[in-house]
């Protein structure tokens, strides 16, 4: 049993801290490592992908689950994966991809670990059509704080899984997952990007094409207003029967790593206003499912100063008034996002910590600058006031009492976090700034 | 490396001997896994079979404790083998200084682990891969090994007769064919208590493994992992005193 002492940071850059570190190489470990959690708890850590404090504990322990990745089974039949919280979303594609079979959600990083994805219940660009990773979790085993583990499903102990599923980490400790990999229509996705002038254009795109596409995302340049509010470049696929085609060249494929500055360039609406005008194409891209997946890997940023990252969900219904409302303001106060994309989603999520609505969910980055959080936090007020969530997944800012306001199914999750772990046991700096003090939640 | 193999893994239940299995088992190796605990063993096997079913996986229980069952341990995997023979050792155990300060029995046990288990099994199995005159071995050394620090240097010494041993190995086996590639790698993550900054990162265990399989291919003698541990290794060896801290420990 070894533990080391490492400074830790989030992805964003924007939260650190010193904690002592392990990382068991076998489930049994789990329990063990427990039994010597001392001051301020443990969490759990995946690839550490979490933009903020997720996955950090500043003063207390962190377990890093990235060496319990043994694959237990896989049936092909069914397609039913058993595995440890440690397999990578790239790995299970680039192993069972070949076969046939696919994840039920498309993110856009593979470099997550199938535990972190399913603690923070993520969605991705099929959002429309698969909903998050939970839908497609059969069971999970959860180590609790007494270091006994239990089975949790929809069906069996479903107020755990609920908990679980999304909770970032502060019920227990994921060690083992089954999970139904779906089988893959075709081998081949036909791309399509095209330009979308403004909102009321995009409305009007995207009801066609929650019916019709099979992966989605838009691209929303943030430095157009007036007319132009909203443009931006739609990304759609879908599944095809079509061939690759018998390519003359192509570039070889290299992880391009980029310094702080090129997310400032980004974030100029002079770089906005040329993607907006040369991305864009008419012709159609047939693609290899594998390399379409996981876009974002393929560049790592190191951000000097940080990177906030905001991440709201909004209904059908009050989505478009809402984009509308946070567009305006990112316009007028010229206030540059480096990232701004939007995905549709199927249905509400069923975790009780999950942000996703029925509707559209929409993620910002930020460079981190002076002012910036003030900005943001004016941001998830406006939020709030158009019924959104912003998810807790990767951000930074949210305060308990926004929690209060956006998350209906709060309670049930507190409650079942002093149910399965009265004493604290697992802790965080984000479980911390949302979670201490049980005063802040009386509405 | 043209013919199919059957790796040896040696320590195939610890995280760097399974990372090895995978990357050969990917280039569509057998292999079969040698380990102390059956479960263990068991659960890496499966892992395998299910990462790569077209793979013929095999285990067989490794007694370090008992250095003559090492022998009877290499001629089974000679038995079992379908192709031609290469080996890949992990086998290591790990205690701080202090833990070694504590209990002096500790400095024993890494020695018959780190240094006596691999040099036994390797004899005996040198047999094998002189018969076939091709074949390669590949051992996890560390930098360890190169210089005494304060917080390791029992480890260091284990590692360092086994440096040793394994360069006069090594020109032995050149005469049939046979390649042995020491990897000495460093922030290999088991000992003791460390900071990490930015640029020094534990190193990745798939990463090290890809890099071990791309020596042996190459032939290579003895290489560093990551590559700039070899400057960190002239610089603490050339300029002890400034390069060393004055720890106390042990
Ligand atoms: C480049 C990039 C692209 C992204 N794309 C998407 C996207 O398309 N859709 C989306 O929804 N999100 C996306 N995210 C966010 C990301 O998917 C989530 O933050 C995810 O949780 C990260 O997984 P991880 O393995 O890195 O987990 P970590 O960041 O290490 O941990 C995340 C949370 O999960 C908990 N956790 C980790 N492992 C376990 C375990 N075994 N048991 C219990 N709890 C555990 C941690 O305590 C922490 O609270 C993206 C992030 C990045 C950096």
């Amino acid at each position: 049993m070894h533990w080391y002492e490492m400074k830790l940071s989030g992805r964003g850059q924007t939260n650190s801290g010193i904690s002592q570190v392990c990382r068991p190489e076998r489930t049994a470990d789990i329990a063990k490592y427990l039994e010597q959690v001392g001051k301020n708890g443990i969490v759990a850590s995946g690839s550490a992908g979490s933009y903020a404090d997720q996955a950090l504990n500043a003063g207390g322990a962190v377990m890093q689950m990235k060496r319990l990745d043994c694959i237990r089974s896989f049936d092909a039949q069914t397609g039913e994966l058993v595995c440890e919280p440690g397999v990578t979303l790239k790995t299970i594609t680039e192993l069972f991809a070949p076969q046939g079979f696919m994840l039920e959600t498309a993110s856009a990083s593979g470099q997550h670990t199938l535990g972190g994805a399913i603690a923070a219940n993520i969605i991705g660009c099929n959002g429309h059509k698969r909903m998050s990773l939970a839908k497609s979790v059969n069971w999970i085993d959860v180590v609790l704080a007494d270091g006994t583990t239990v089975r949790a499903s929809e069906k069996e102990n479903d107020t755990l899984f609920k908990a679980v599923v999304g909770g970032q980490g502060l019920l227990g400790i994921i060690s083992l997952v089954s999970i139904t990999l779906l089988k893959r229509p075709q081998e081949n996705v036909a791309v399509e990007k095209r330009r979308i002038a403004n909102l009321d254009e995009l409305a009007e795109t995207l009801k066609a094409v929650r019916k019709t596409a099979d992966f989605c995302s838009f691209w929303i340049d943030t430095s157009a207003g007036l007319d132009a509010l909203g443009r931006g470049i739609l990304k759609t696929a879908s599944f095809t029967k079509e061939t690759l085609p018998a390519s003359t060249f192509s570039f070889p494929k290299y992880k391009m790593i980029l310094p702080g500055i090129v997310l400032c360039l980004a974030s100029f609406p002079l770089f906005k206003r040329l993607r907006y005008r040369l991305t864009a194409t008419k012709k159609t891209k047939i693609e290899a499912y594998e390399n379409f997946l996981y876009s974002s890997d393929n560049v790592q940023v190191f951000p000097a100063k940080g990177i906030y990252q905001l991440q709201i969900s909004f209904s059908e219904a009050e989505g478009p008034q809402a984009l509308r409302r946070i567009l305006t303001e990112l316009a007028q106060t010229r206030i540059g996002a480096c990232r701004a994309e939007l995905v549709l989603t199927k249905e509400d999520t069923l975790s009780y910590l999950g942000a996703a609505l029925r509707g559209y969910t929409v993620c910002f980055d930020f460079f981190r600058r002076k002012g910036i959080e003030e900005f943001l936090k004016h941001l998830i007020v406006i939020a709030g006031e158009h019924n959104g969530r912003v998810s807790v997944q990767d951000d930074a800012l949210l305060e308990p009492r926004n929690l209060v306001l956006m998350y209906k199914n709060l309670e049930k999750f507190l409650k079942a976090r002093d149910t399965y772990d009265p004493q604290k046991k697992f802790d965080s700096d984000f479980g911390r700034r949302l979670f201490s003090g049980e005063k802040k939640y009386e509405q | 490396m043209n013919n199919k193999r059957t790796w040896v893994v040696l320590g195939g239940t610890c995280v760097i001997g399974r990372a090895f299995a995978r990357e050969v088992a990917k280039a569509g190796n057998d292999v079969i896994l040698l380990g102390k605990e059956d479960e263990d063993l068991a659960l890496s096997a499966n892992d395998l079979r299910a990462r790569y079913p077209e793979v013929e996986v095999m285990t067989l229980p490794l007694d370090t404790a008992n250095l003559d069952s090492l022998t009877k341990t290499a001629k089974q995997c000679e038995s079992v083998s379908k192709n031609i023979i290469s080996v890949f050792s992990a086998l290591e155990t790990v205690y701080t200084q202090k833990e070694c300060g504590k209990d002096l029995g500790k400095i024993k046990n890494m020695f018959q682990i780190n240094y006596f288990s691999q040099v036994y099994f390797l004899s005996a199995i040198a047999a094998v891969l002189q018969k076939q005159a091709c074949g390669e071995i590949i051992v996890l050394g560390s930098a360890a090994g190169e210089y005494g620090m304060p917080d390791n240097y029992a480890f260091g010494s284990t590692k360092a007769a086994l440096h040793i041993w394994l360069q006069g190995f090594q020109m032995q086996m050149a005469q049939y064919h046979v390649s042995v590639t020491t990897v000495k790698a460093e922030d290999w993550d088991t000992v003791g208590t460390r900071h990490y900054s930015f640029w020094q990162k534990p190193i990745d265990p798939q990463a090290c493994a890809k890099a071990c399989l791309a020596y042996a291919q190459k032939g290579a003698k003895i290489r560093y992992f990551p590559w700039y541990v070899f400057g960190t290794v002239l610089f603490r060896r050339f300029l002890p005193y400034v390069s060393r801290h004055n720890g106390t420990e042990g």
